[in-house]
This record gives C-alpha cells, structure tokens and sequence, in this order.
C-alpha cells in the first residue's frame, strides 16, 4: 500500500502546478466588477450588522439583575456564536477583495513592488481555499456515512495539482490527512475483492458438494494458492481449511467407501452445529446417496442417528432460547423443506410440533413458513397437541389442509379440536367434517360438545340408538358441558336423570337451584331438594327460595345446615357469597347465635352483617375513650381488639387497658428521643422516611403486638421493650458485610467506591429497576426516577457476627454461606465509620418494602421485624436461619468507599481456588501499594 | 418486547437470564418473583436459580441491550444446556 501511495505521489510531485486562472477583460470591466464586488461585500456586512443577530451582551447588561444565571449563560453563549459568524463572514469577504485585488494588480501592474507584496498576501488566502476544497473531498462522506472515503482518490489528485499552493502548516497537514484517507479507502478495496475471492471459491466448493463426490477440490485449492493474497483478515485462514476438508473428503472417495469412511464423514457432518439444519440435511443427502453401500447390519443404526440428529435439532432450534435468535428456526425449516420424503416417511417426529406451535405463537415464524416446510408430513404438526391455540395462526384453509392430510394418513386424533364454523365453509362435507366427527365419535366426546355448531346437523342425523349411547358417554365425562349444551342435544328421559345424577355426583349443584333448570331437566322438585340436603346443603339454605321449601323440609334443611359451627360457617358464607335473599326468621337467627356464642365466637366478627349484633358493651367502651385513638387512625385496631374472639368476655379489663396503652406509643416515643441524640448521620430525607414507616408499621402490626400481650398477660410496653433489646443487642454485637466477586472487587478498588445496578443499567435495557427505585423511596424516600441519583443510592450487604462475615451454617471445614449467591469474597466495613450511617432489615428488605421499614443498626426498631418474625429468636446475626431469614440485611447510605473497607475474608472453603485466591491477594496488595494510608487486610481463613 | 430483549444482566464472567414464564414480572408489582438463572460463562455452570430483584440489588450487573451480544451469549449458554436439555426434550416427546 505504502508504496503505491508513494509512486502517486512522487507522479503527481513531478507535475506542473497549474496556474490560477486567467481571466481576460478589460480594466474597465475589472474595475466595474471589483467595485460591483466591494459595494456588494459592504452591503453583505452592514446587513449582517443590522439584522439584528442576537445582542445577547447588550440585553444581558439591561437586565442584569432581572435574570438568572441559566439566562445569563445562554446568553454569553449565543453571543459568542453571533460574533464568530460575523467574524467568519468578515474574513471571508475580506479574503476574496484580496484575491480580485491580487489578480487586478499581477495583471496591470506587473513586477511592481505592490504586485509581489499582494501575491505574498494572497498565496495565504488561495492556500485556505485550497484546503477546503480538498476537505470537501475528504469530509462528505466522512461525516455523512462514516469512514468511507471513497472521495480519496480524487482529493490525493487535487492534492497533487494543487499542493503547491498550499503554505505553512495547511501543506502537511494536508498531506497526512490525504494520505490516510486513501489508506483507508485502499483497505476497504481490498477487503471487498476478498469477499468476492471468497465467493468465487465456494462456488468450487459448494457447487459440486455430495453428488460430484468434491471432485473440484483440486480446482479449488489452485485457486485459493492463486488468490490467496488477495485474502484479508480472516477469510485467508477460513477457506484454507474449507479448501483443506475437500481435498480431505475428496481422496478419502477415491479410495472407496467402506461402511467406516461412511460412518466417520457422516460424524463430521453432524458434529458442526451450524444452528440452521444445514449440515443434518447435507448428512440425509449423503446417507441417501451411499445407503447401499453400508453394511447391512450398521445401516439402521446410522439411519436412526441422523434422524436422531434432525429431531433434535428441529426440536432445539425451536426450543427455550433460540425463539430470541433471529432466523434460525426459519432458516431451519427451509432446510428441514428440502429433507427427501423418501427419508421422513416411515420416521415419527410427532413432538416437533408441539415446539414449533409454541415458537409460532411467538412470532417468532409464520405460517407460511411452517406449512411450506412440513409440506407433504402436514400430519406432523398436529403433533403439537399441548399447544392447540397455535392452530388458530393458520388460516382455515392451510387447517384444512391440514387435518386432510392428518385424516389421511392417521385417522382424527383428539388434538385437532379448535376450529370454528367459518374454517369450514365451502369445505367438502364429506371428505373433511363427516371423518372429523366420525373420529370424534370414537375419540373424543368432548369435542363434539365443543363443536355442536358444526356438528349438530350430523348429530341429528345420527340413528336414535347410536346417539343414545353418544349421549351416556357424554354425560358421563362431561355433565357441565352437556347441560351448558342441552338445548341442542336430544336427550331421552332416562339420559335427564343420568345428567341430574352426574352433575350431583361432579358437585355442579349450583345448575340444580333454579327452577327453570329443575323443570327443563324434568326433574321432581322435591326429589332434587332431598338430594341436594344431603349433598349441599349449606347452598341449599341460601337458595332455598327456589325451592320454596314446605315447613318440614324447612325443619330439615335449617337442621343440616347448622349441624356443626363448620356447617354455619359454610352456609353463612353462601348466604353472603350468594347476596343471599334468603331472610332469616327470628327463631333460626336464634339458633345461629346460640351456636356462635357457644362454639364459634371467631364467626361473629366474620358475619356481623348478617347477625346484625349490637356490641352494647364494646360501645360503651368506644365512648370512654379519648377522640385523639380515633383521629390517629387506631380505630380500625380498637375495633379488631374490642372484638377478638372470646376476648370480651373473659377479658374485657385487660382489652381496655391494651387499647388505652396502644395509643400512648410508649416504647416508640422513648425510641424517637434517644434517636435524637444517637450521632447518626443519615440524610434528612431517609431519617423522617424511617421515623415515618416506624409509626406506620407499628399502627400496621398493632393488633399482633396486642394479641401477644393478650395472651401472655404483658402490656404491650413490656412486649415491644423485650423485642427491642434483644434486636439493639444483636447488632451491636455484629460486624458489617458486603459479599463480592472477584471480578467486581476489583473493579471497585479501580473506582475507590462500591457502585449500584442503579449506575450500570441501560436505559433501554429491560431489567426494569423501576421496581428498586419505588422499594427505596418507601423505605428511604430516594428518589423514584430510576435514572436520577444513581451515585448516592444505599448499597446492600449484611451484618454478621462471625469474625470472616460467613452467614448460614458452617464449621472449620464446610461453609454454606446464605450470601454466597452475591459473591464468595467477605468484605468487612470499619465498624466505627459505617455504623451511623447504616439501616437493617432482619430479612430481605425488597419484600415488600413497607412491612418491615429498615432502621438503623446502631438502633433497630422493633417495626423492623414486620409481621414475620419471632425477636425472641434474633440472637446472633450469623445464624439468620434461628428465625426463619436468609441474612441480616445492611444499608449503607451515603457513597461506599473503599477507605471504608477493613479486611477482605477468603477461604477455599467458600467456593474459591487457590489460583483465585492469590489474584485477589494480588489485587489487594496493588491496591495497598497506591494506598499507603488505607491498607486493606487480607484474612485467609 | 421485541426478539433480542431477553433480560440479561452480566457482571464479569457471569450472566443471569431471566426464566421465561417470569419475564413479564420485571418491573412490576409481582418483581420479587422473578426468578433467574445464574450461570458461570467460565466453567459452563448452572449456579442456580435466584431472585432477580436480590441479585441487582447486591452488585451493579450490567444490563445488556446489545442483540449481538445477547444472541451470541444465548447460543452459548444452550451450547452447556446442550446434555440435559436434549434428554428433556426427548422425554417431553
């Protein structure tokens, strides 16, 4: 390249320099032009002065004062913009007065002193046009449609003529910018006469494949040695061996094929995983072709194999992740296309279908496509009976096609089932439908349930005992849809009660409660209703309108539906599941609340609509209390503690003074003062955020906290007080984590701090952390934009009271650590400087955020434990597993420096090798190495 | 969601992809069901299945939005899948 690049060059330096153009006119004319050209130059200027462009200075020092610094900014700028392109113009008509003016005087005043002195002038001006001449040639393309250069070759002409002109730095900067762009244009030649090499020569190779036994192999390689400069990158590597793998093949024919060499070239072909079906079919091809020439007893075998091939790659081209890789099930379906008949037809690939249904439903291929591909084996596609509703992508017509052919060739099968009436329209009644419903007959009843509107014309033609034993079968697999299509179905009298006693014996008692299905059934009223008091009571007794029950059969029905607190319970729940009409009468509300108080007080609060008590008592209480409970939203927990089953009753005292002390917040106001005074150094934001889902969740979990100190006769004080010590203990007592991989620790120690997820999305990825950013402004009020404040988000690790952070089950020889999914290095924060500054969860905090609100770990709120958790369990932070967790989970706010790291703990015992291990030993190190006064510990443990 | 917005997330040699039956979760209310498989490009291995949302929230994966590298890491990871996966086809068979 250089060279050539050099021959052009000297060529073009050996050339004359043309001369500036020579224009011949009078000095009049020349006067009247260059007069012509000042005035109008003069004109440009003032009208460029008075347009008005922007006086951004001027209106900036007018309102001073009246504008803000933004405004201010914008206007200094615009400004300096207007002054440029003033400039640029000036210097522009400047340039070209000179130039007339240089030529005028080169032409009437030659040799005079002006003349050489206007030339030295102008030679600057002609050599700047002269540049931007030859940028226009460089940069067009350049800008328009990236490195192309294909101007290259005119601007090193130009150069060449032109360079001569060109003065001081223009010239060689020129020269390189040149030269580098033809550079750049002669490698892009090159590598398009590679790909056409290339071409060529798989066309030796390609053409001739299989059938001519390779016989252009030797062509091909005295071509690819003839052209084989011409091969850039890696196309001359590639085709060697292509080339190679011919001749291989080739003399491997020459020397006959024995049952070995068939075998190995087949194991060659199938052994590339080209993702398109490609080389499977190239391997049918050849098995086809040299079939008869393998050992008879290996012939099955080898067949068997390359079907096993084909099935398997049909079914994983179309299998979990390639539906996401564009074109290779297409791509394999049209090699599946062009796989002979004469190899698939004795072959079962049913189950292709049911993967290439699910990609269909997709999109990820067409119909089309499918139909053109399974052309002939159309009975395979309905294969895919797990996925029915893909049939609904092909048009009625490729159906069709489709269950003829399947008819055809293996009677109706229960799987083709989705079609509508208007699929068959115009279609051969008896070569389509009449076979259809015959095997429906024989396979599938339900089917033709589903399908009565294109079946009931061969359903009413049906002989009467023939559709009398269709009816039985039907109804003895699907009562629900036989009635849903009683209509249009003729059932005998005998057939009405066979579908009364299936549809109690499916438990479909609700059709039974209407009188209109009673008498379309044929059914004796009070037969059904004795049934159903056996079966069904309890709706039953919210329906019994329909029934319009005598007083006995009343007797009888209240009887059975209050037989048990169990049995109540259901039938109060139909009443109101049923928006029951059903009144009850004076004396059976009697009966429901006698069994109620005796036996089940919890139903009282369930169905207090229905019992419409008057909790006289707990009125009275409500009454007593101070409105401040009310309007601090505890009265939904008054209600709920005033009316917790059997309460009242036995404790009626001790509830009252629960309620009383649940308003006072005691624990929680003691909490708040002392948080005060505890030198944390959260943000603002988060800290009223954390005091805010503490007050919250408190009220939340109210009546758990007072079911416990119901039951264990505490005040509520004593409960939370007990909780809260124990969780300040816990932490207090443990260390703060964050388990990393190596990769990312190393990373960090390159940044000097630990980033977020929140700093590496994209945008328009689809790892939405949308879901993050809400959790974090609940629990910390950050903000809910995801894409704001990536850098200052918490950072999440855990606390441990293990010296090397291992959470989970462990000894000397084995850890199983809880955290080792986020990765197998321990790194441990200095305790003094993360501690007031870090919240805790004692589980995940992502679920869901505000039910158990983080607070901080220098001080944990009992609220923080949600609903979930025993405190009385929370004893060492590196046993989560003690209460039910995986880990301990920290919040470190403010940005996570690696200043604040203390010690890195590896061990082999938590999945790392040695050779790891000695990386991350000699990362930290350099890491040391540059910071003197941060050393990271390395423990080994 | 078009063919190549298969959510993958890397962070050095690993690589998480979100189950299919799951995708439709990320970024909604039902998140913290998503599950994910986690796998070790280095040694081929399945590291095992975890929650999406912890995952992210302890590392700063990567969110990868490039079709060539997602399609290209696809036929990779069906390339480890390849044993197990052909004998689960065939039993579905």
């Amino acid at each position: 390249m250089p060279e050539v690049l050099e021959k052009k060059i000297k060529h073009a330096k050996g050339a004359e320099s043309p001369e500036l153009p020579k224009k011949e006119s009078s000095l009049e004319e020349d006067m009247a032009e260059f007069d012509l050209m000042l005035e109008d130059s003069k004109t440009d200027l003032d009208e460029f002065v008075s347009s008005g462009l922007p006086m951004a200075e001027i209106i900036a020092s007018e309102m001073e004062g009246e504008v803000d610094q933004e405004t201010k900014t914008a206007l200094a700028e615009l400004n300096k913009q207007a002054e440029l392109a003033r400039q640029i113009l000036a210097d522009s008509l400047v340039g070209k007065i000179r130039l007339k003016s240089a030529d005028l005087l080169k032409k009437y005043l030659p040799g005079s002193k002006l003349t050489s002195l206007a030339e030295e002038k102008n030679a600057e001006i002609v050599s700047k046009i002269t540049a931007e001449r030859l940028h226009e040639f460089l940069s067009v393309d350049l800008r328009v449609a990236g490195l192309d250069y294909k101007d290259a070759d005119k601007a090193l002409e130009y150069f060449e003529k032109h360079k001569d002109l060109l003065v001081g730095e223009d010239r060689k900067k020129l020269e390189i910018e040149v030269l580098e762009a033809v550079k750049i244009h002669e490698q892009r030649k090159a590598e398009a006469l590679s790909e056409k090499t290339v071409e060529e020569l798989r066309k030796f190779l390609e053409f001739d494949y299989l059938k001519h036994d390779y016989k252009d192999a030797e062509q091909a390689a005295d071509y690819f040695e003839k052209h084989k400069d011409l091969l850039v990158g890696d196309d001359r590597e590639n085709l060697e061996k292509e080339v190679l793998e011919a001749i291989r093949i080739r003399k491997l024919r020459e020397s006959g094929l024995s049952t070995e060499k068939i075998v190995e070239e087949l194991e060659e072909l199938l052994k590339e995983d080209d993702g398109d079906c490609k080389q499977v079919a190239k391997a049918v091809d050849y098995f086809l072709k040299f079939k008869d020439q393998i050992a008879d007893e290996k012939r099955q075998s080898i067949e068997e194999r390359i079907f096993n091939a084909l099935k398997y790659h049909l079914i994983n081209v179309a299998g979990f992740y390639h539906d996401e890789t564009e074109g290779l099930l297409e791509n394999a379906l049209t090699e599946y296309k062009n796989i002979p008949n004469e190899f698939l037809k004795d072959k079962d690939i049913s189950g292709i279908g049911a993967h290439i249904y699910s990609k269909m439903t997709r999109g990820a291929v067409d119909s089309e496509k499918i139909m053109a591909a399974f052309d002939g084996n159309l009975d395979l596609l309905a294969s895919g009976s797990k996925y029915q509703n893909s049939y609904d992508y092909f048009s009625s017509k490729d159906k069709i096609r489709i269950v003829e052919e399947t008819y055809k060739k293996r009677g109706a099968s229960e799987y083709i089932a989705k079609y509508t009436a208007e699929d068959f329209e115009d279609q051969d009644f008896e070569k389509v439908l009449k076979p259809l419903f015959e095997s429906y007959k024989k396979h599938n009843n339900r089917a033709i349930l589903s399908q009565m509107g294109i079946m009931k014309d061969m359903y009413d033609s049906m002989p009467l005992d023939e559709r009398d034993q269709l009816n039985g079968s039907l109804i003895q697999y699907n009562s629900n849809e036989v009635f849903a299509k009683f209509d249009e179905l003729n059932l005998s009298e005998f057939h009405k009660a066979y579908l009364i006693d299936r549809l109690m014996s499916d438990q479909n008692y609700k059709v039974l409660h209407s009188e209109d299905n009673l008498k379309k059934l044929g059914a004796n009223k009070d037969e059904i209703f004795a049934k159903l008091l056996n079966y069904d009571a309890a709706n039953l007794f919210a329906n019994r309108e329909a029934f319009k029950p005598s007083s006995e059969q009343n007797r009888l029905l209240l009887e059975k539906a209050t037989s048990s607190p169990e049995k109540l319970e259901k039938t109060l729940s139909a009443m109101k599941s049923l928006s029951s009409s059903t009144e009850l009468t004076e004396e059976e509300l009697k009966i429901f609340k006698k069994i109620v108080k005796k036996d089940a007080p919890y139903l009282i609060h369930k169905f207090r609509t229905i019992f419409k008590e008057e909790f006289k008592e707990q009125e009275e209480f409500f009454k007593e209390l101070p409105s401040g409970l009310f309007e601090n939203g505890l009265e939904g927990f008054i209600r709920q503690a005033v009316n917790y089953p059997g309460g009242w009753e036995k404790n009626a005292e001790r509830i009252k003074a629960l309620v009383i002390e649940a308003g006072e917040h005691k624990v929680t106001n003691e909490y708040f003062e002392q948080l005060e005074s505890s030198g944390l150094k959260l943000p603002n934001r988060v800290l009223g955020k954390i005091k805010e889902n503490i007050k919250k969740t408190e009220q939340k979990n109210l009546f758990d906290y007072f079911k416990y100190a119901l039951n264990k006769n505490a005040t509520l004080e004593q409960v939370q007080r007990e909780a809260q010590q124990g969780l300040e203990a816990t932490t207090n007592n443990a260390d703060y984590f964050k388990a990393v991989y190596p990769s990312v620790l190393k990373e960090i120690l390159a940044a000097g701090r630990f980033k977020t997820q929140f700093e590496t999305h994209s945008s328009n990825g689809t790892l939405n952390p949308r879901y993050r950013a809400e959790q974090e402004n609940k629990m910390f009020n950050y903000v809910v934009d995801e894409n704001k404040g990536e850098t200052v988000r918490p950072n999440y690790g855990y606390m441990s009271d293990n010296e090397n952070g291992i959470v989970g089950s462990f000894d000397e020889n084995n850890v199983h650590s809880k955290v080792s999914r986020y990765g197998n290095i321990h790194v441990k924060f200095k305790k003094e400087q993360v501690a007031d500054r870090t919240t805790v969860t004692f589980d995940d905090s992502l679920s869901p955020a505000d039910e158990n609100p983080p607070t901080p770990s220098i001080k944990p709120h009992f609220s923080s434990l949600g609903k979930r958790h025993d405190p009385r369990l929370i004893k060492q932070a590196s046993k989560p597993q003690d209460w039910g967790a995986n880990y301990l989970e920290a919040q470190f706010h403010w940005p996570l420096r690696t200043s604040l790291i203390e010690s890195i703990h590896i061990s082999e015992k938590n999945s790392m090798s040695k050779e790891v291990m000695l990386e991350v030993e000699e990362m930290v190190n350099e890491y040391n190495g540059k910071n003197a006064n941060n050393i990271i510990k390395i423990v080994v443990y | 969601m078009n063919k190549y917005d298969k959510p993958i997330a890397k962070l050095g040699k690993r690589i998480l992809i979100a189950k299919e039956s799951d995708i439709s979760k990320i970024g909604t209310e039902e998140a913290m069901e998503v599950l994910v498989e986690q796998w070790d490009m280095e040694t081929k291995k399945l590291e095992g299945e975890f929650k999406l949302e912890q995952l992210l929230k302890f590392n700063p994966w990567e969110d990868l939005t490039d079709p060539n590298e997602i399609k290209e890491i696809l036929i990779k990871l069906n390339k480890f899948k390849d044993g197990g996966e052909q004998n689960r086809e065939m039993k579905m068979r």
